[in-house]
């Protein structure tokens, strides 16, 4: 990439996020040299068609210019539109015209508050050309041409300008074909040439890619792609522009993702066939951070080989066969020869796929790249050389289960060194023929290798594993919902027991980017080696290093308004990695990764202490003698339901609770009156012998709980609890111990409890369960008969308070969880703890960023950080020592550095400087020193920890999120973790 | 005084009081007398049991939740894998963060003498040892013994402790003084010794703590 763009763009120099222990490099700005606006016009839409820098600084003899990389027009109006975001600056006014894109501005994140905005990925390389294929298509079908077809000549003219734009298909080698590019390249494109060349092609390449039906197709569509592909702007009522693509620098990669989501783009009325299939593009900073992350475990090198088996349109593979041609080429000083670039590719690089249109990408891809290295690519100076065949040797288009394939006669005795790929994650159908080898194996080998439900994901993993070579590791990319979901147990249990994991990456946070909106299932990344003859834990695995990236930390890809965008990078932040014991893992309990990703150390402290001191509340309802817990009626009218259903005489003239009404309404008491509802004849059924249970839990006096945990709303009336909203009840005797409870339902801790049991609760959905609310600690035994009607007191008041639905005061809500904390006997760190995630953390559920995180926190605040940072880090020293923390704090508008250093002054209390004070000079001086070691701490390490001169120094990002006390808790818990494994001087 | 005070090495002594805060806090919630003639696997499951309670309840102090406690972990030792790695009795380590994580190992025997369980099998390869050898890894230069007394009076094994590091410095690479009392908690009976490891590994501290059972 880097090379094309010196040798093509007058590349100078690159900007990137850089962070080497990872592996990661994120080009931020290239800067070229023109000779001319033409030319600096014509880098910037190479540099555009190369997809990887948000920003291209071009300096002319005159003057300077700034691009925007994910965005080109020829055709649009205005400098914006096109692509330019500064058309003439001056040198003498580059350094203040240009301050949001200087190192420093980048490494402190200001980049994006001037220029985010401009980071559209809607308008990349990808999206434009796809958009424009998909219009083409429609326009073919709009003239008669069926959509096989209308894919297969698109697919295939893609494909010719790749490899006219490439020098591939040069003049001469048209010429020695006996064809004329106006036969083909040109809006008087033939038919006849066209066929002829697509016999060559097929010959030459080994293969036909996009087969096409010669019959189908007649002049005029050949004539209308060939146009359109050669710069006609307008396609009978379609405006299309193909000029600004240039296949040479469009790469490989990016190309075969399109073509794959071309090809499986759905029919008018059709369901996307890819989503069938659960194939889900995997998007390459997703490639790239998989394979980064198996490079730091065992470099890829020579004599490995590589097994992608659900290998799609071959993103893994592509790069890896691309990362060991770079590697040669670096050990040796030359380009490897034709005959060494076949041998990288047929030595190393395995596939299996079962789509044949995918197999052909991954094919076609594989050969392509090979050709990248190749001068001249036409292979018109190395005649003899003959591309390798992949189909069946390295490519297998095979189900990967099935025991009679090509694959599975190919590949017995061999064993591959990386493990790599994205497979399907869908339930495999029961009745489905085209699934009968995977249900066949699943069914025959459940005991041993247990799936959740019918995963597809999970039997690839399992049947993948025999083939890891003894000392060979693997990264996939799986559904994160394995984690969580309760089917999954037993596949978590048997599969973290049997491997070597040592990093897993949950990206449920990021579910509505990675997959720039075309899945918002949330993925994960697993990385493990296999077990070694000894069934060995070594020191190195007992740890599961954890990586769950919220976007309110992906700065330089942070959402705007629209919660939708597309993903250009992926970075990891050292402060959201957690450590997983291997044991803990393969118990299977899903609150294991609950807790790895939204919660702390002390988070499993707080539930484990409430567990083993309370009972459940199924069991504090039994000893109660009242109703258990159940979700509400499924009303079905007669006339429309599907099901059987039953008559229920108790629900004529009763009412029932419109939840659809009540998406914001926040923590209530009691229902407005808009949403009670009478229950009109037609509903007074329900689903055969689904009635009983509902009935016992909206007869009064009872509490309806929110299903997302937002509320419990005591009632003294008949309310039909609506479906999946719970209900619980008692006898007339009952209602003080009722209002009780809904006091202690509607506390903070209930919602945190609840979050962290409740699998799916923000991962997937915005729900808890029943089954968790039975498990909820409830600690009212605990609680006198007058204390119990103080408590029922309380309700009241709330519930009069809160009539209509109204918001009640927040002395009241204090009050509420203070109760509720005196009684779990929660410390004041463990009330912070609770409150502040409930406050704040919640909030970034779904990949929200709300800007009252991301704003900056006041100096009392900060001042309260730095009381409670202190007050945790002296209460570790305790009264005896005679020591305690100095802590000091310096902040400008971007970041606070805070120094931590021991003293014997009782009295010393926080102090807070502005960074411009006298009084900080030392801090000041410090920090620059930080900064320039770690100039980019804001994007890897957001809690950046140094050590010097007997004192801590913490550098923080000036955003809200990080000062609450809740952080400052954690905060003190890091440093003292770090402080202890910090070695002897 | 500000500005000198190293860190790193305050916060470790803490760990080593801490660590002794949590056996006595442990022990305190035993009925000790009753352990009279349990294994020491069985003593020392209770204790680990009773540590933790003492851990979760709110007499317990702050800064316990930096702690976790393991009882029978594998340690983690070069060329010794899966089953084959060696066991300590329990384990005090810091949590809170990935990383390093510093840990303060104890190995413990019953001292009982007419069952077997004397001085020299507390001192011996199986017991102090495993540290001495570099059979258990530590972390930072120390560790520590638990004794179960079963028989007799603490003072009169702290005697026998001391008489037999004393008489046999050499055997167990003592640096004198031999085995000093030095209390680091609420428990009475706790001690010091110091020696220089077998493998070249510097000078190891062992704290010895112990504990009456009957």
């Amino acid at each position: 990439m880097y090379r094309k763009a010196v040798q093509h763009c007058g590349l100078q120099g690159v900007y990137t996020l850089n962070d080497n222990q990872r592996n990661v490099d994120v080009p931020i700005v290239f800067y070229c040299k023109a000779t001319s606006e033409a030319e600096a016009n014509r880098i910037h839409q190479l540099v555009w068609n190369q997809d990887v820098t948000p920003f291209i600084l071009v300096e002319t003899p005159k003057m300077i210019r700034l691009y925007c990389g994910f965005r080109f027009s020829s055709q649009a109006g205005d400098d914006r539109a096109r692509g330019l975001l500064e058309a003439a600056i001056a040198f003498n006014e580059a350094a203040e015209r240009l301050s949001a894109l200087s190192a420093e501005a980048i490494d402190c994140g200001r980049v994006w508050d001037v220029w985010g905005s401009e980071v559209t990925t809607k308008t990349r390389v990808d999206w434009t050309l796809l958009k424009n294929l998909e219009d083409l298509e429609r326009e073919l079908r709009r003239q008669g041409l069926d959509r096989q077809a209308s894919h297969a000549l698109i697919g295939k003219f893609v494909y010719l300008q790749y490899l006219r734009q490439r020098g591939i298909l040069s003049d001469r080698k048209l010429e020695r074909w006996g064809l004329g590019s106006a036969d083909i390249f040109s809006r008087q494109a033939d038919l006849a040439a066209f066929r002829e060349l697509n016999r060559r092609l097929d010959e030459w390449l080994n293969g036909a890619v996009f087969p096409l039906n010669p019959e189908a197709i007649k002049p005029s569509h050949l004539q209308l792609v060939a146009g359109v592909f050669q710069g006609d702007t307008t396609a009978g009522q379609l405006h299309l522009d193909f000029e600004p693509y240039d296949f040479s620098f469009i790469p490989i990669e990016t190309l075969s993702v399109i073509y794959e989501q071309f090809l499986h783009s759905p029919d008018q009325g059709e369901s996307n066939r890819g989503k069938k299939a659960g194939a889900y593009y995997t998007p390459l900073p997703l490639v790239n951070y998989v394979l980064n992350e198996l490079e730091t475990r065992r470099p890829l090198r020579e004599g490995m080989r590589v097994l992608d088996p659900s290998c799609g349109s071959g993103a893994f593979l592509v790069q890896c066969y691309r990362a060991l041609i770079e590697k040669r080429l670096a050990r040796g000083g030359r380009l490897p020869t034709p005959g060494e670039l076949s041998e990288l590719l047929t030595g190393h690089i395995f596939g299996v796929d079962r789509d044949g249109d995918a197999c052909q990408v991954a094919e076609l891809s594989l050969v392509l790249t090979l050709l990248d290295y190749i001068t001249p690519p036409d292979l018109e100076n190395t005649q003899l050389f003959k591309l390798p065949v992949l189909r069946n040797r390295n490519i297998f288009k095979a189900d990967f289960f099935d025991s009679a394939s090509p694959w599975e006669e190919a590949s017995r005795g061999l064993r591959f060194d990386w493990l790599v790929g994205n497979p399907p994650w869908r339930e495999f159908s029961r009745g489905d023929d085209e699934d009968r080898h995977m249900r066949q194996w699943a069914d025959g080998n459940r005991k041993t290798n247990p799936i959740g439900g019918n995963q597809a994901a999970e039997a690839f993993v399992w049947k993948a594993l025999p083939f890891i070579a003894k000392e060979g590791i693997a990264g996939l990319v799986l559904p994160a919902m394995t984690l969580f979901k309760i089917e999954s147990e037993q596949f978590r249990r048997k599969l973290f027991s049997c491997v070597h994991p040592w990093r897993l990456a949950n990206f449920s946070n990021l579910r509505f980017t990675l997959f720039s909106g075309r899945s918002k299932h949330p993925a994960m990344s697993l990385f493990f080696s296999i077990e070694d003859k000894n069934g060995a834990l070594t020191q190195i695995n007992t740890f599961i290093l954890s990586f769950a990236p919220f976007a309110v930390n992906q700065r330089a890809n942070r959402q705007g308004k629209k919660r939708e965008k597309d993903t250009w990078n992926l970075i990891i932040t050292s402060s959201e990695l957690a450590e997983v014991s291997q044991s803990e893992a393969a118990a299977g309990c899903a609150e294991t990764w609950k807790l790895a990703m939204w919660g702390t150390y002390r988070d499993k402290r707080i539930l484990q202490r409430a567990s083993n001191r309370f009972p459940q509340l199924t069991d504090f309802l039994k000893a109660h003698g009242l109703t258990p817990p159940h979700e509400g009626f499924q009303l079905r009218d007669p006339g429309k339901s599907k099901e059987p259903v039953e008559y229920i005489p108790e629900l004529r003239d009763k009412k029932k609770i419109d939840f659809s009404k009540l998406r914001d309404c926040g923590r209530i008491f009691a229902f407005p009156k808009r949403v009670i509802t009478p229950i009109s004849p037609n509903e007074t059924y329900v689903r055969k012998g689904r009635g009983a249970l509902p009935m016992s839990v909206s007869r009064p006096p009872h509490i309806i709980v929110d299903a997302a945990r937002r509320f419990a709303v005591y009632s003294d009336h008949f309310v039909a609890v609506p479906p999946r909203q719970i209900g619980l009840a008692g006898s007339g005797r009952d209602k003080d111990i009722l209002k009780a409870l809904t006091v202690y339902l509607s506390s903070d801790f209930v919602t945190y409890q609840q979050f962290f049991i409740s699998p799916e609760w923000g991962i997937r959905t915005a729900r808890s369960t029943l089954s968790a609310l039975k498990c909820l600690q409830t600690p009212l035994d605990e609680l006198s008969q007058a204390d119990i009607q103080e408590w029922a007191g309380l309700c009241d008041e709330l519930i009069n308070e809160g009539d209509g639905g109204k918001t009640v005061s927040p002395r009241l809500i204090t009050e509420l969880n203070e109760r509720v904390m005196k009684l779990l006997g929660f410390t004041i760190s463990e009330q912070f703890l609770i409150y502040d995630f409930v406050r704040w953390n919640m909030r970034m559920i779904d990949g929200m960023t709300p800007n009252e995180l991301l704003g900056s926190p006041s100096r009392n605040t900060l001042s309260d950080y730095l009381g409670i940072l202190k007050n945790e880090l002296d209460a570790f020293l305790g009264d005896q020592t005679g020591f305690h923390h100095r802590v000091e704090a310096m902040h400008d508008k971007i970041s606070v550095i805070i120094a931590i250093s021991l003293t014997t002054d009782s009295q010393d209390a926080p102090r807070i400087y502005h960074a411009d004070e006298e009084a900080a000079a030392s801090l000041r001086t410090t920090r620059e020193k930080l900064l320039k070691q770690h100039s980019q701490w804001l994007y890897f390490s957001r809690n950046l920890r140094v050590y010097a001169n007997n004192a801590l120094y913490m550098l923080k990002p000036m955003e809200r999120l990080h000062w609450t006390n809740r952080q400052a808790i954690l905060d003190a818990g890091e440093v003292i973790a770090e402080t202890l494994g910090q070695p002897e001087a | 005084m500000t500005g000198n005070l190293d860190m790193r090495q305050i916060y470790v002594a803490q760990l080593r009081i801490h660590a002794h805060e949590l056996i006595a806090g442990g022990y305190r919630l035993l009925d000790a007398p009753s352990f009279a003639t349990q294994e020491e696997t069985a003593i020392t499951g209770e204790l680990v049991r009773c540590m933790k309670e003492f851990m979760e309840s709110n007499e317990a102090s702050g800064w316990a939740v930096h702690y976790d406690i393991a009882e029978d972990p594998p340690l983690n030792v070069a060329g010794r894998l899966g089953k084959s790695r060696p066991r300590v009795d329990i384990e005090f380590l810091r949590t809170g963060a990935p990383g390093a994580r510093p840990r303060l190992l104890f190995e413990a025997k019953r001292l009982q003498q007419s069952s077997g369980h004397t001085v020299g099998v507390y001192l011996g390869r199986d017991g102090l040892g495993c540290f001495l050898s570099g059979k258990y890894p530590i972390t930072h230069g120390e560790a520590g013994m638990l004794g179960y007394i079963q028989s007799g009076s603490e003072s009169e094994w702290s005697n026998k402790i001391e008489k037999a590091l004393s008489d046999h410095g050499e055997r167990y690479g003592v640096t004198p003084p031999a085995f000093q009392p030095r209390q680091l908690c609420s428990l009475k009976h706790t001690y010091l010794s110091r020696h220089h490891g077998r493998q070249g590994s510097g000078y190891i501290t062992i704290h010895h703590v112990l504990l009456l059972f009957h």
